[in-house]
């Protein structure tokens, strides 16, 4: 009886290094076509032997031959000739089993490193991505290959990629690349009167500040590569005294990107540290958090 | 590898509705298929396609039959 989830046990049971590829790894993903074969991805050249071995092992007792020979030889362990290793097309009680020494996009490598794996009942068991199948059946190129693409489109679109299923909990800590350390400590430290809560020197590395804010931390920092932009995220520091704040900043000459204005729930500004990097300044009105 | 998806791998609801969505299913793809395969976690994706596949031979030797028989 072909059973290609048992096949599939098999291999996991008896170690053999591989990695799922094909119309089963498609099902995997959640793809609705029916496939009729296992196929694998595994070393199994002539200098894989212990791989070779593991998977006679698997599956000596199920009648495994090579189904595309003449003779419908047997599958045995060591090999007869060079031609039963590498791509072996095997059929065997449970079911058709392709094991291939590569896929159309690279080699077992490859294979191993876009793969993910499943924790499932019998095992845990390396499948290629859903991305990387899609690519590979758009290689390929065949129209039943490109129906399995289309469906896989549409899964690796609407399903989330793995690290959105961990929750982001809070806001570790905003930061803004600076490229003269003691500049920027007299504007955070000098002008806006922050507490430095963590200072380290990385020497050529680069350099490391923090100041914990209410439940917050702004971080500056200087490291190779990494350059300051009045475009980029900006952090909004809420002030006690709003109006003490922008006259403070005014005196000390702070260039302003946006002067004070009102909101119905707030007042803010927003001004450039010496790096041009933009802060806002913001004062919540009574009532709004 | 996508190590973070070495945990047993849950059913999702899945985000439809989205171009490859949409171009799927004017390509005529029965989309409630793949959203029922989705919300189901992957070993049971594999037990159903199992079942299916159990039948699509037993159509196969159905048919075998039917066109032996007719010879």
């Amino acid at each position: 009886m072909v059973d290609l989830t048992k096949l599939l046990g098999r291999l996991i049971e008896h170690g053999v290094e591989f990695v799922v590829v094909g119309g089963f790894a498609a099902t995997a993903h959640g793809a609705s076509y029916v496939t009729y074969d296992l196929d694998i991805c595994a070393p199994c050249m002539m200098s894989d032997e212990a791989n070779l071995r593991r998977l006679h092992a698997a599956l000596a007792d199920l009648h495994p031959y090579h189904r595309m020979t003449m003779n419908k030889r047997t599958f045995v362990f060591p090999p007869r000739t060079i031609e039963e290793t590498g791509n072996i097309y095997l059929k065997t009680d449970w079911g058709q089993l392709d094991v291939l020494q590569a896929i159309e996009l690279g080699d077992y490598s490859f294979a191993r490193e876009h793969s993910v794996v499943f924790d499932l009942p019998i095992g845990a068991c390396r499948f290629l991505t859903c991305a990387t199948l899609v690519e590979s059946k758009k290689t390929t190129a065949r129209p039943k290959d490109l129906l399995v693409a289309q469906q896989l489109s549409a899964i690796l679109e609407a399903t989330p990629p793995p690290h959105a299923m961990t929750p982001i909990t809070e806001i570790a800590f905003s930061t803004y690349p600076v490229t003269d350390i003691p500049r920027a400590r007299a504007f955070y430290e000098g002008v806006l009167g922050l507490k430095v809560t963590m200072n380290s020197e990385m020497g050529e590395n680069g350099h490391w500040i923090e100041y914990d804010i209410g439940a917050g931390t702004l971080g500056i920092g200087r490291a190779p590569g990494w350059k300051p932009s009045a475009d980029g995220c900006c952090v909004a520091l809420e002030v006690e005294n709003f109006d003490a704040m922008i006259a403070t900043l005014k005196a000390a000459s702070v260039p302003f990107k946006m002067e004070p204005f009102e909101t119905p729930v707030c007042h803010m500004a927003m001004v450039h540290d010496p790096d041009g990097s933009v802060l806002i300044i913001h004062k919540r009105k009574p009532g709004h958090h | 590898m996508e190590k973070s998806a070495a945990h047993k791998i849950k059913a999702c609801e899945p985000r439809t509705g989205g171009p490859a969505w949409h171009a799927a299913e004017a390509e005529g793809h029965d989309m409630s298929l793949i959203v029922e395969n989705l919300t189901q976690p992957v070993w049971d994706r594999l037990l159903t396609h199992q079942s299916a596949l159990g039948f699509a031979l037993m159509l196969r030797e159905a048919g075998a039959k039917l066109r032996g028989g007719s010879h």
